[in-house]
């Protein structure tokens, strides 16, 4: 593997500063020999999802290859202003995104062309989705749409962690320095900006309050939705004979809270019944025998969620 | 959509009314919001929100501001000072022969009006003015808008003047006068001729 080692980065899912830097170092050897490659890319991906790549040519007087990411960060994080008067926990994804890098090598060829190494990636466009390439690939890591003064702690988990009050876990930090008793008027519209890298979905909001004179506090509970993941099915089809179909199903990793996916399907055009069929959350890889024909399949996750189908495939099929 | 994400927590009395109508928030002093997962266990817990009884009843405006972690925040302002400015260039039209009083003469175009406001809370404290200076360097700051004519309330962007400020004094050191000038970012429209 021309890169060998991946000497610095920063710690698994662990928040950071967009606007900070976010140093990855790597140690390479070029793809046709022992010696320093010529260029090294570090892909960037946010969200799982190809964004860009930086290439160095220049490696450090300890022989890495050093690679800030703060601007690729900083370019794709954006604010999000949540309704005024709005109900509902308000993600901003855009305000925090998963990042790992992934580094290719290099080497000059015969011809002294430089040759990248593994598939490299292709960015989006307007009309084409971003297509992943390979690499060796870093930890995974949140990037916050977040600034850190000179004096404050670079560890930007640290830092939320010290105007954290109340009961907080440690896969939730704030993300406002807002003084711990805050005032406000009856009927101002507030929101109250955190920073979530648990997998357990945010549910239900637990008030507590007070009335004028008393000390004691009330409390009620709320509940919100946990909507259902997306499904993102996928299948082939193949002929076991002259008149059936067999079709294989496989689909995305669906998080610990779907228990099931229910599939039904159907004949494209038909109006009746849906023939259904009730599988693991994960169970993926299977196939069914139907008749020739074109069909619409949908895809509903059971579990400790809520919504209907959340993925589909139509007019699937041969036509005869 | 990741879990992994930032999430706007409804915190004002305007959002928790809505999912607890029960609650008479008039009557209401203080009040946290805490954040469960689905295994009811507890993630965050917003700040102690204190109703101030000097708040009400004014005349105020709410400003909103990106702070410097990303979130928004916002403070309230209770004495507002609107002015009007105005601007414009002028051209000077031939009189018509015959004469037509109404025309002719200098008129103005290119008119370019905006509202400046200077609010002040008199109510910060020494941690407010420290937090208050992310108000200061934000690069994105609104105004509330309280819907009219059908419209539902909103937010307005606006401009923050450039200035001095005093965030920590050197003597009574208890309470501070804020006050802030700012401009909304859309001038007004105005009609050619």
């Amino acid at each position: 593997m021309p890169i060998t080692a991946i000497t610095v980065q920063p710690p698994s899912s662990t928040v950071h500063a967009a606007y900070r830097p976010i140093i990855f170092q790597v140690k390479a050897v070029s793809t046709f020999d022992t010696i320093q490659p010529p260029v090294v890319y570090c892909d960037i991906y946010l969200g799982s999802i190809y964004y860009k790549t930086l290439s160095k040519t220049l490696y450090m007087s300890s022989g890495e290859w050093q690679f800030d990411i703060q601007d690729a960060a900083q370019e794709y994080l954006r604010k999000y202003l949540a309704p005024n008067g709005g109900a509902d926990i308000y993600p901003a994804s855009l305000g925090m995104t998963k990042l790992f890098c992934r580094f290719r090598s290099s080497g000059i060829n015969t011809n002294g062309f430089i040759i990248p190494e593994a598939i490299v990636p292709v960015q989006g466009t307007s009309s084409s989705v971003p297509i992943p390439g390979t690499g060796f690939e870093s930890n995974t890591i949140f990037a916050v749409n977040a600034t850190l003064q000179h004096e404050d702690n670079q560890n930007l988990a640290i830092h939320l962690n010290g105007y954290k009050s109340g009961i907080w876990s440690n896969s939730a930090f704030p993300l406002t320095h807002r003084p711990i008793r805050y005032s406000l008027n009856v009927g101002d519209n507030d929101y109250y900006p955190i920073a979530y890298v648990g997998v357990s979905p945010l549910k239900c909001l637990r008030l507590h309050y007070r009335f004028k004179g008393q000390s004691g506090y009330l409390s009620k509970t709320k509940c919100v939705d946990n909507s259902c993941p997306d499904v993102e099915p996928q299948m082939a089809m193949s002929f076991p004979d002259e008149d059936n179909l067999e079709i294989e199903f496989w689909w995305n990793e669906m998080p610990y809270y779907v228990t099931g996916m229910k599939i039904e399907y159907r004949l494209t055009g038909s109006t009746g019944d849906f023939d259904v069929l009730f599988k693991g959350p994960n169970d993926g890889g299977f196939s069914i025998t139907i008749p020739r024909g074109r069909y619409d399949y949908y895809f509903t996750p059971i579990g400790n969620c809520q919504g209907g189908p959340k993925g589909q495939i139509l007019n699937y099929g041969v036509t005869i | 959509m990741d879990i992994e994400s930032l999430y706007h927590i409804p915190n004002g009395t305007k959002n928790l009314a809505v999912l607890f109508p029960s609650v008479p928030w008039k009557d209401v002093e203080e009040y946290y919001v805490e954040v469960t997962n689905l295994e009811d266990e507890i993630q965050a817990t917003t700040c102690n929100n204190v109703i101030r009884k000097s708040f009400q009843g004014t005349e105020g405006v709410r400003v909103y501001f990106l702070n410097g972690l990303g979130g928004i925040d916002a403070i309230n302002f209770c004495q507002v000072e609107e002015e009007y400015e105005t601007k414009s260039d002028s051209r000077e039209s031939p009189l018509s022969v015959p004469l037509i009083k109404s025309q002719g003469g200098t008129t103005r175009f290119n008119v370019k009006t905006n509202e400046t406001y200077r609010v002040t809370t008199p109510y910060a404290t020494e941690g407010d003015m420290q937090w208050l200076k992310e108000l200061l360097r934000s690069p994105a700051v609104w105004m509330e808008y309280k819907g009219t004519q059908g419209q539902p309330d909103d937010y307005l962007p606006i401009v923050l003047s450039d200035g001095k400020f005093i965030t920590r004094k050197i003597g009574e050191r208890h309470t501070y006068q804020f006050t802030v000038e700012y401009r909304l970012s859309n001038t007004n429209i105005t009609i050619r001729t």
